[in-house]
């Protein structure tokens, strides 16, 4: 993937010593990315998320653990956040009261993607991981904190749902 | 059916550095490929891919569970949605990360002791007290031993020395006036701006020297609003419509032309002005060596498409796609193609910029991707030398981007405004927004300058001391201006 050789740039910046580097590297390569994985898991609530990830994520910067790469290091956080805001928020979550609310997340909507509600939510989140934010099995396993050969299996089994719905025409519209 | 062992699957859990050692199930109970090992197979260790592939090859039912998962892996990695933060919320985000790194110098350290990340000098961090006497008595000693050098070499040099600069703008002068609307322009290296008009006319306007007057009758004329050109050596490549002509712009001779299925969209011209590109409204990049008569699709180099829901189905054709143009294949798949947006030839790089969000490049020599970014929906693109490109996203957001490390350098602090035009010269950049141009003393995130200009720019030039543009009403206007180093740096 394209963002993983600024991992190495923002690590090396960091065990440099050059924290204001690493972080306004991090900030430049992720913004982005991590915006949209907040806006499509809470729509609009997703701004609000994403100031409190990045400014948990810069926070705990300097003490990066390393043991994955900064990317999924950076999703876990992002991930813990918008659990945190569901967790805190009950009644303001997309469809936390409404049993009418079509769960796909808003940016997959704008882009029409509809197949993916087949898919159950849960193993939706790491086929997004894994095909919109590039990141590997092993990481996304890191991000969602269970057993790589789980979600592997779970991700092998979303996407065989998925692409079962393509074929049929995407689900049914909500 | 070939059958594998229990031996074969642990032996490739162990064998396989590449795998890192993780057990991946590799068939099932009924001795089929489980669909982890299917769905992922550019995470297998070799010889687990060699397992798979060759179990497939016997297996008709895993083929086409294979092939079915290798469709939908890329329908998912097309359908994704195009990344852009909003320009307010970047903002927020760059805010929160200076007062997490204030807050966190202040826990870790007493005030008097220098901050540990000190050499750090991105342009866009705010300096703290003693960085700035250090970058005084930095620049004290450098002025010192330019004045040495100068009084001893007495060279002179019209270059502007590198740093910031203030920048002041005079009024505008209008150079010349074409008889129609503008929709595109392009100046050759002898200084004659090609200008596209509504009407399908092309005019040329000299611009160098005292030859700046009225401009030129037209001698050019397409059959529909010119949508790109741009000088291929000393012929002129107009755009309109379907179709792509070549003229001899002196004798006003029309001397090839190829026209196409779908609207052409951007238009560039290698480095020796021999072979042209062009991108299409459904996505398409091709090529046309000046020399032939034909054009060809540049392979692997389209824009991506995406699918359609169910329910936009129910629409007219034409409203299937908000951004992009409804298309059916010859085996009923429905999917929305994107234009290409931009086309851009950097040294040996081809890049092109697609309003699904993406910017790619190629290298020419070699004949291959070079790899590819997301972007955002860029509505302005601009070469900035020797080697970056400013990426003008439409919600307003600038950023400086470098094609060779594919990554962002910085952003620019701008306004949330639809950019119009762009352009660049070795220290200063321009970026037309609205009714306004801002003036970027390079490196540097706030602007230098801001001048009231036409609302509706088409082009735009910038040296280090004029600013040119060709405003939609046809008008050619140019500001001189001053720029300086900043006093008390």
């Amino acid at each position: 993937m394209i963002h993983s050789s600024n991992d190495s740039v923002i690590v090396s910046a960091l065990r440099k010593g050059q924290v204001r580097r690493a972080v306004s590297l991090l900030i430049d390569s992720f913004n982005d990315e991590l915006y949209a994985y907040c806006d499509a898991l809470l729509g609009r609530a997703g701004a609000a998320v994403y100031q409190r990830a990045l400014a948990a994520a810069i926070g705990g910067l300097a003490a990066f653990p390393g043991e994955t790469s900064l990317r999924a290091w950076l999703f876990s956080i992002t991930r813990r956040e918008v659990l945190d805001y569901r967790w805190e928020h009950p009644d303001t979550y997309p469809g936390a009261r409404d049993e009418g609310h079509c769960p796909l997340p808003r940016a997959a909507l704008d882009h029409e993607d509809a197949a993916l509600q087949a898919v159950p939510e849960a193993d939706r989140e790491l086929l997004l991981l894994r095909f919109w934010h590039g990141l590997r099995m092993d990481e996304v396993a890191f991000v969602v904190g269970r057993p790589p050969a789980e979600v592997r299996r779970r991700a092998g089994l979303a996407l065989l749902t998925y692409s079962a719905a393509l074929v049929r025409g995407g689900a049914e519209p909500c | 059916m070939p059958r594998f062992s229990a031996e074969d699957l642990v032996a490739s859990s162990d064998l396989d550095p590449v795998a890192g050692g993780e057990e991946i199930r590799l068939l099932d109970g009924e001795g089929h490929v489980t669909p982890e090992a299917a769905a992922f197979t550019d995470e297998l260790g070799v010889y687990q891919r060699a397992v798979v592939d060759r179990h497939v090859a016997a297996c008709p039912a895993c083929a086409r569970q294979a092939a079915d998962l290798a469709r939908a892996r890329q329908v998912l990695a097309e359908s994704r949605p195009p990344l852009a933060i909003p320009a307010g919320l970047d903002l927020v985000g760059r805010q929160i990360a200076v007062r997490s790194l204030k807050l966190a110098r202040r826990e870790a350290d007493p005030p008097a002791v220098p901050a540990p990340d000190a050499p750090a000098l991105d342009p866009w961090w705010r300096p703290s007290p003693a960085l700035t006497l250090a970058m005084l008595a930095g620049l004290g000693a450098a002025l010192l031993v330019g004045l040495i050098g100068l009084l001893l070499g007495g060279c002179k040099s019209n270059k502007p020395e590198p740093g910031p600069r203030t920048v002041q703008v005079g009024a505008p002068k209008e150079l010349a006036r074409t008889p129609g609307k503008a929709t595109a322009a392009h100046m050759s290296g002898a200084g004659i701006l090609a200008v596209g008009l509504e009407s399908g006319g092309v005019e040329r306007i000299p611009t160098g020297g005292d030859t700046a007057k009225a401009p030129l009758s037209p001698s050019m004329t397409m059959d529909a609003p010119v949508a790109a050109l741009v000088h291929a050596g000393e012929r002129l490549l107009v755009a309109a419509d379907k179709s792509v002509v070549l003229w001899d712009p002196v004798k006003g001779a029309r001397l090839k032309d190829v026209t196409g299925p779908q609207q052409i969209t951007a238009l560039a011209v290698d480095g020796k002005g021999k072979v042209a590109f062009f991108g299409t409204d459904q996505g398409h990049v091709l090529s046309w060596d000046l020399a032939r008569r034909g054009a060809e699709a540049v392979a692997g180099f389209p824009c991506g498409a995406t699918g359609i829901a169910p329910a936009r189905l129910q629409l007219p054709p034409s409203k299937r796609c908000k951004f992009g143009t409804y298309f059916q294949s010859p085996d009923g798949q429905h999917a929305c193609l994107y234009p290409v947006s931009h086309l851009l030839v950097q040294g040996d790089r081809l890049l092109r910029a697609c309003r699904e969000g993406t910017l790619a490049a190629r290298e020419l020599s070699a004949g291959k991707n070079a790899g590819w970014f997301t972007a955002g929906h860029l509505a302005a693109l601009a070469h900035l030398p020797p080697d970056r490109l400013l990426l003008a996203r439409q919600e307003g957001q600038l950023n400086i981007y470098s094609p060779g490390d594919n990554k962002l350098i910085h952003a620019l602090v701008a306004p949330a405004v639809p950019p119009l035009a762009a352009a660049a010269s070795e220290h200063l950049l321009v970026v037309f927004q609205g009714a306004e141009a801002r003036i970027w003393s390079r490196p540097g995130r706030k602007p230098a300058a801001t001048v009231k200009v036409p609302p509706g720019v088409v082009w735009a030039r910038l040296s280090e001391n004029r600013l040119t543009y060709l405003a939609r009403d046809g008008r050619l206007l140019q500001h001189t201006m001053n720029v300086k180093l900043r006093s008390g740096n």
